[in-house]
């Protein structure tokens, strides 16, 4: 049976979602074949199967699965004789936690690094839908934008406390003062530096899907930006360099070089 | 034979720290009911000098005692493999070292601002002036960390937003059912309750539900515990 992992995709070979990533590898993880079908804006429509319009959306055989814990979890049930992505159902419950911190702290902070670098990245076609409902979702009113609206909640997570910058205005604006922003966003991933001080990957002596939970971010990042995340001798930027060489080197030939 | 958990002892009969709270989880998760429990104050660390360090929670197990809270753990889980499990696998002893680290987070700065002052409090009366001496350096005047508190708990509460998504997917960070992780955020919400009345989660949040789950445990051991709202 043929998989295909459905994921947002921008101008060209580009991908523009960390989810999606976090998907992609969730299946080399279980040594799988698949095919990957890119998604525009503009081009949901090709979604209707799914019941619902984010991505990423998983179709394997006859089984359609949406969300990317769904998938990963979907995943290792029904290939439970692959390398596992959690171990058992403690250390599933405790990816979760990992995977909520992702989807409410790190992708938030990162989103904000390359927002402008991401609208480059689009679909010219989709640039100015963009550029409308991206700006409205980071302005103020923002809370408001969103109950009036079905958007994935991990996509837009309200500002928390300690990213510093100011909030809002034109993706050019949101991500003007990265520069100075970048060692507040250093600061938040504490808790990935701790850990992969004392072992070689999240999940211990292997990967497993809190490792690319984690990872899916910087993926993304490094799909549609050169900013230099990472100062080199920072254990995030060696773990990040394991998890790039992981299946032929995938991380290291996607998008710019970091 | 019996084990013993070396602690940091309080005024009265009040045991706070948030690393002891997770150690005293562990053993009671792995079924250890008659452990003996034995004060270590701040000012005499003599109990514990045959340890060649001056912190707790110690364990002494028969001739053999370890220190640091996820040592104890570790230790717990690998020499009784047939009690219930703290971890369940590699992958998960892995990733509570996650949970470990975003706990720290979660202490400095705010957690460790709003209970300074009833920390304080709580202290052994004849542990004050040695904590005032220690702390102060670090950390300014005592008496500044007895105002604004309410303030800092809201800022406080928005770093806790990805513990309550999950926790509003599951009871527990251990999934199903309670796991060492549980127990490494609890250790601090019971050293909050133990020296604070202050309420540093609403009650319909998530994570009251989840922390009251815990209170239950173990026929209610922690709940028992004497704290300052009683």
């Amino acid at each position: 049976m043929t998989i295909a992992l459905y994921e947002l995709a921008g101008r060209g070979d580009t991908k523009l979602s960390p989810h999606c990533w976090k998907s992609v590898f969730a299946i080399f993880h279980k040594e799988l074949v698949f095919e990957r079908v890119g998604i525009k804006f503009f081009e949901k429509d090709r979604l209707a199967f799914s019941g619902q319009s984010l991505l990423p959306v998983l179709r394997d055989g006859g089984t359609v699965v949406s969300d990317s814990w769904a998938i990963a979890t979907y995943l290792e049930r029904t290939y439970p004789d692959r390398p596992t992505l959690f171990g058992g159902d403690i250390g599933e419950g405790e990816t979760r936690f990992i995977n909520d911190w992702t989807n409410k702290i790190q992708i938030f902070a990162f989103r904000r690094l390359f927002i402008r670098d991401a609208y480059d990245h689009v679909d010219p076609a989709e640039q100015a839908h963009y550029r409308l409902t991206r700006e409205a979702r980071f302005s103020e009113s923002q809370e408001l934008v969103i109950s009036g609206q079905a958007v994935n909640e991990n996509d837009v997570a309200p500002p928390e406390s300690g990213y510093g910058g100011a909030y809002g205005g034109t993706l050019e604006a949101i991500q003007s003062d990265r520069e100075t922003r970048i060692n507040n966003v250093r600061n938040l991933m504490e808790p990935i530096r701790m850990v992969v001080s004392d072992q070689p990957f999240l999940a211990g002596d292997r990967p497993g899907y809190a490792d690319y939970s984690v990872l899916g971010p910087f993926i993304w990042a490094k799909s549609v930006s050169s900013f230099r995340l990472l100062e080199t001798d920072d254990p995030i930027h060696a773990w990040r360099d394991r998890m790039f060489r992981l299946f032929h080197g995938f991380g290291h030939n996607t998008g710019y070089p970091v | 034979m019996a084990m013993t958990l070396y602690e940091l002892g309080g005024k009265k009969n009040f045991r706070y720290c948030p690393f002891c709270w997770r150690s005293l989880m562990a053993l009671k998760h792995k079924g250890f009911d008659d452990f003996d429990r034995i004060s270590v104050y701040y000012r005499d660390r003599t109990p514990i000098a045959f340890t060649d360090q001056d912190r707790v929670p110690v364990l002494v197990d028969g001739d053999h005692w370890v220190s640091d809270s996820w040592d104890i753990a570790k230790y717990l889980e690998d020499t009784y493999p047939g009690r219930p499990t703290l971890f369940g696998d590699p992958v998960g002893r892995a990733n509570a070292q996650f949970i470990s680290a975003w706990v720290l987070q979660l202490h400095k700065p705010f957690l460790t601002a709003i209970l300074m002052w009833d920390a304080y409090q709580h202290l052994d009366p004849a542990d004050r002036s040695w904590w005032r001496a220690d702390r102060e350096p670090r950390f300014g005047k005592l008496e500044n960390y007895k105002h604004g508190r309410e303030e800092s708990i809201l800022e406080w509460r928005k770093l806790l937003s990805p513990f309550r998504v999950t926790l509003s997917e599951q009871p527990f960070l251990g999934g199903h059912a309670p796991a060492y992780a549980d127990y490494i955020v609890f250790g601090s919400f019971q050293w909050a309750r133990c020296v604070s009345k202050l309420e540093l989660l609403e009650t319909d949040d998530p994570i009251f539900i989840w922390r009251d789950r815990l209170l239950d445990l173990f026929d209610g051991f922690a709940r028992a515990a004497p704290h300052a709202s009683a």
